[in-house]
């Protein structure tokens, strides 16, 4: 970027044409700490992304000094990176890192692992801890359960014992506090004579992450001085561990914060979600609120249904505007009563033919559940395939295919197979330079060399996957490509994949997924679009959709069974429930189904959630249908 | 930003054992013919040259060991690490470097302070061509200095990264004409590629440049000569394409002008002026120097322009340059009674420490003999004197230079900062 061509900031203009509300605007300019209350389809991506513009562009984030951004989710991560790419360009997008709560606090304490006070040093060589490691670690230190306890109750109780408080741990003269030390310091180092290996959770990662920027003003001075500008995207899911990392990196710090959220969306409570993460961040940081009142996603009659749900999550009044692309009419909602599951399965999957007959694409429907897709939507799955409308359990798909090893591979396919698929030979050409060191624009021969050796390799590659006739040669050809790239420069390109079997195992995983498509349709660039999800509808839990948007979703088994804990967390199920309705964008459906086999019993029932049903029927938006009459 | 430390492994004459030299602020190499000292300076060049053919390896630059024929090696593996320190960290002056490598900043203990790792590694195997073929890669090292390095702990370091250090090297043999071409990778093209060319600089020079051809023209023989350059080639030319040959007597665009760009010396005993291929080779060396030094000036009057930059203010320069430069000059012992002067003269117009942006930084080498250090302030360097081994430079040394040597020796025994300049004005 040459000096000169930064845009003076009073002339910048929102990027690609977009258009932004004033309070967004507000927000993408603001010199101050701000949360911005962003509900569902306010665009809240699109907002940071563009204040990553902003700042990078009129240089306001003053060069070299850089942007970070932290998301929950390294899909969330990674979507935020290439919109801000996309929308400003690689060069001037080097300055922005966005990460994963996770990965930030991992990578401090293992680039600075000796500044971190010998007595919570961890092994170098630690592995990521499960609770079962945890629950080991206690017992190994003398914890010794209660008989007649829950085993999962007894390992929340330790674990929030582990992790409730800052490091390090007050010592005190008891049983308990002994036990609890002991347990630190089996976990950080293991002990070989217990056989016991180095085992730490995130959560106590992020906890050393903590302690070690509070103990190393330097650490925490140069860390200032780099990111001037900080984005904490999903900021109504930040835990107490989360923010206590927060505020010792950036409290009183020249950094301004830019915060995004949703107390509406506030599904992560369960996860240690801090009630009042938004009223604390105002006091403590000064923060300004601003909020968007623009729903860019859903018809305009979705929109009524939503807001008639915001006095129950205590949202004051808004006056929420609509996409003028929408009519005012637009929007439908449907409450769907079954006798039993059978009579559900046929009902919804013809609804579904008929939306495909009227041009939706599979993969802008969406089968949402509460949880266990298999138990509410497996039979759905098996009709809907048998009709050729394909859709699979997203879950094991969707970080998958964000891994960098998996994009080589399917971007790989598609050169081979694609018709002059630009995308991925940019991607591929973009991925070999890095692997290979090459610099795209002094070394313009190596490039063109390299160009050489791929179109032989795609042609080489061609040729053996035509031959293959089972799974078994479909990874030898897999690991051609990475033969291809090399193991090594792979490795040391994407270091995640350095530890353990998790790079053999992706290659393996990928193997299976694509073969298992390969079979269904016989062609290899269908198998690939395929496994990328392109043409099927995905099913999946409310958790999982965060974020994410259809055309027309199916809320599955809308009972109270799906809300078991309802009594117990009302506010936190009000909010699934507003996730659920607020994922789509024209049409959303929900089921009852009276019979359904589910893991407490057969028989369902709606009273516990009837204030759902109440504001359903009440609205005069949503159509009633009773099947089980029929 | 400074160079603290080059660690070489297998790198020329240097062998497997790992060698290690530090650096201050300004530093010295003295040692004998063939001791290391040039290969220390490219070894910082492999990494922080400027073009791609600094950073490219040969086989010759990987060691031989002693009493080994090269035939009997099939495979060698070299090292070169780069360590830099961070002082204003902790002088709480800001500071443009650590934004750009705090990613990969390293500490040893508690509350100590961080560094930063840049290794190269490279390794040559046999293969079907007669130099075989040799991999290289640059990394961060991503864990402390005195823990093991696992694979995990190198992370790539990219071309651009690392663009952001930029080591300067003027060889012994100095001919600054090379420089003054305005080809890739001279001083010169750095420098007029980044003057922020306005659009009313270039109009007006179209405008002058039509001026001029226009007097052109009313010469009445030019004008015979063009008219027959265009009714010929009419003659032997029908196709539309290329039909109008129109003789041209200068440049018509500011690329081609600024090809020509040259330096010229004036008075001269002559009439005419010189270029600098005519100075003697005293004073070409002296000028390469002095156009050294002219790029770093101008590296930190543009800092200072957009430090103080106000909202739409005009810069003078497009460039970024780079964080931290790092000078290294090479004093061969033959140049003696010129460079004396010239040396100072590098280290003296420095441009101050006014800008935190663009650190420089020097090594100093000398072949075989001594150097002087005559800055405003002493005190804030170090002689280092390493990779000496003074026994075999006493031996060798004229009487005179070894009484300096010695007095320099003894001066840094008590006091390593002590004042170097006073020697200096003994001899």
């Amino acid at each position: 970027m040459k000096i000169n061509d930064y845009i003076k900031p009073n002339l910048w203009k929102p990027v690609d044409g977009l258009k932004l509300e004033d309070a967004a605007l507000h927000a993408v300019k603001s010199k101050e700490n701000t949360l911005v209350i962003a509900g569902p389809g306010a665009g809240k991506t699109e907002l940071l992304a563009q204040r990553a513009c902003f700042l990078l562009q009129t240089n306001t984030c003053c060069n070299p000094k850089r942007i970070l951004a932290v998301s929950f989710k390294k899909d969330a991560a990674r979507n935020l990176f290439e919109r801000v790419e996309k929308r400003c360009g690689k060069e001037l997008a080097q300055r922005f890192e966005s990460m994963t709560y996770d990965a930030f606090a991992k990578e401090l304490i293992d680039r600075f692992n000796r500044a971190i006070p010998q007595a919570y040093r961890p092994h170098r060589d630690y592995d990521i801890a499960n609770i079962n490691d945890i629950r080991c670690a206690f017992e190994l230190a003398g914890f010794k359960p209660e008989p007649g306890q829950r085993n999962n109750i007894i390992n929340d109780r330790l674990n929030n014992a582990l992790i409730r408080n800052k490091l390090p741990i007050v010592e005190k003269d008891s049983l308990a506090n002994n036990i609890l030390r002991n347990t630190w310091q089996l976990l950080l180092n293991g002990n070989s004579s217990l056989d016991f290996k180095a085992v730490i959770s995130f959560q106590m990662i992020s906890r050393l992450a903590e302690y070690l920027i509070r103990e190393n003003p330097l650490i925490k001075k140069s860390m200032q001085m780099t990111y001037s500008y900080v984005f904490l995207d999903e900021f109504q899911d930040t835990t107490d561990i989360q923010y206590d990392l927060i505020k010792t990196c950036f409290l009183n710090a020249e950094v301004v914060i830019t915060a995004v959220g949703d107390s509406k969306q506030r599904i992560m409570l369960w996860a240690r979600a801090m009630e009042s993460i938004f009223v604390d961040y105002k006091s403590d940081f000064n923060a300004k609120e601003l909020k968007l009142v623009m729903n860019h996603r859903s018809a305009p009659r979705l929109v009524e249904l939503q807001k008639l749900l915001y006095s129950s999550l205590n949202e004051s009044d808004l006056t929420i505007q609509t996409s003028p692309k929408w009519k005012p009419e637009d929007g439908s909602a449907y409450l769907h009563i079954f006798k039993d599951h059978i009579q559900e399965t046929d009902v919804i999957s013809t609804e579904i033919q008929n939306l495909v007959n009227l041009g939706v694409k599979l993969s802008d429907i969406c089968i949402l559940v509460k949880q266990l897709p298999d138990t509410y939507a497996g039979d759905l799955i098996i009709k809907l395939n048998s009709l050729g409308l394909k859709s699979r359990n997203e879950c094991i798909y969707q970080d998958f295919l964000k891994e960098e090893s998996i994009k080589i591979y399917i971007n790989i396919f598609y050169l081979a197979y694609a018709n002059r698929n630009a995308d991925a030979w940019v991607y591929i050409m973009d991925t070999l330079s890095l692997i290979r060191d090459f610099d795209s624009e002094t070394e313009i021969d190596k490039i063109y060399l390299l160009q050489k050796e791929l179109e032989r390799f795609l042609t080489e590659f061609k040729k053996q996957i035509s031959s293959v006739n089972s799974k078994d040669e479909l990874r030898t050809a897999i690991c051609g490509i990475v033969n291809f790239f090399g193991v090594d420069a792979i490795k040391s390109t994407f270091p995640q994949y350095k530890r353990g079997s998790y790079f053999d195992d992706l290659i393996e995983d990928m193997a299976q997924y694509l073969w298992k498509e390969y079979e269904e349709v016989n062609e290899w660039l269908k198998a690939v679009e395929n496994l990328e999800g392109l043409n099927s509808i995905p099913v999946m839990t409310i958790h999982k959709s965060k974020g994410l948007e259809y055309d027309t979703v199916f809320f599955i088994g809308l009972e109270d069974a799906a809300f078991w804990n309802f009594r117990n967390q009302p506010d936190e199920d009000r909010c699934a429930f507003f996730v659920a309705l607020s994922r789509a964008k024209r049409r959303v459906d929900f089921t009852f189904s009276r019979i359904r086999p589910t893991r407490f019993n057969e028989r369902q029932s709606n009273l516990g959630i009837k204030e759902f049903y109440e504001l359903l029927r009440n609205s005069n938006i949503v159509q009633e249908i009773d099947y089980s009459s029929r | 930003m400074r160079l603290s430390k080059l660690k070489v492994r297998n790198f020329r004459c240097f062998g497997p054992e790992e060698t290690t030299i530090e650096f201050d602020k300004l530093t010295a190499f003295i040692g004998c013919n063939s001791s290391g000292k040039t290969a220390f300076i490219h070894a910082l060049l492999k990494i922080f040259g400027e073009t791609a053919f600094d950073h490219s390896l040969q086989r010759s630059d990987f060691h031989v060991p002693k009493g080994k024929a090269p035939e009997e090696i099939s495979e060698n593996n070299l090292h070169i690490e780069a360590v830099f320190t961070f002082p204003e960290l902790e002088k709480g002056d800001n500071s443009y470097s650590i934004p750009i490598f705090f990613k990969s900043f390293v500490v040893d203990d508690v509350g100590l302070p961080l560094y930063l790792r840049i290794r190269l590694e490279a390794s040559w195997k046999k293969s079907s061509s007669p130099d075989g073929s040799i991999e290289s890669k640059v990394y961060y090292i991503t864990a402390s200095e005195e823990e093991d390095i696992r694979d995990e702990d190198k992370k790539p370091a990219s071309r651009h990264d690392l663009s952001h250090i930029k080591t300067i090297y003027v060889p012994a043999i100095r001919n600054p004409a090379e420089q003054l071409r305005n080809v890739s990778g001279t001083i010169l093209s750095r420098v007029l590629n980044g003057i922020n060319w306005s659009d009313d600089t270039k109009e007006s020079l179209k405008d002058k440049i039509r001026e001029v051809d226009a007097v052109f023209d009313q010469e009445t023989g030019v004008d015979m000569l063009k008219k027959a350059v265009k009714n010929q080639w009419k003659n032997y030319h029908s196709d539309y394409r290329y039909t109008d040959a129109t003789m041209k007597f200068n440049s018509t665009d500011l690329d081609t002008i600024l090809k020509k760009v040259e330096v010229k010396f004036s008075p001269t005993e002559t009439t005419r002026d010189y270029n600098v291929e005519e100075l003697g080779d005293g004073l070409r060396s002296l000028f390469y120097l002095s156009l050294v030094n002219s790029l770093l000036d101008i590296e930190n009057s543009i800092m200072k322009e957009s430090e103080e930059k106000k909202e739409g203010d005009r810069l003078s320069f497009n460039i970024t340059p780079p964080v931290l430069t790092i000078v290294a000059v090479e004093e061969p012992e033959n140049h003696i009674s010129p460079q004396l002067n010239d040396i100072k003269a590098t280290l003296k117009s420095e441009g101050g420490d006014g800008s935190t942006y663009s650190e420089k930084q020097k090594a100093l080498m000398v072949w075989y003999n001594y150097f002087f250090l005559n800055r405003g302030k002493p005190s804030t360097h170090r002689l280092a004197l390493s990779l000496i081994n003074m026994d075999e430079i006493n031996k060798s040394l004229p009487k005179p230079l070894k009484r300096i040597v010695n007095a320099i020796e003894d001066a840094l025994k008590d006091d390593p900062y002590s004042a170097v300049g006073e020697i200096n004005e003994d001899k």
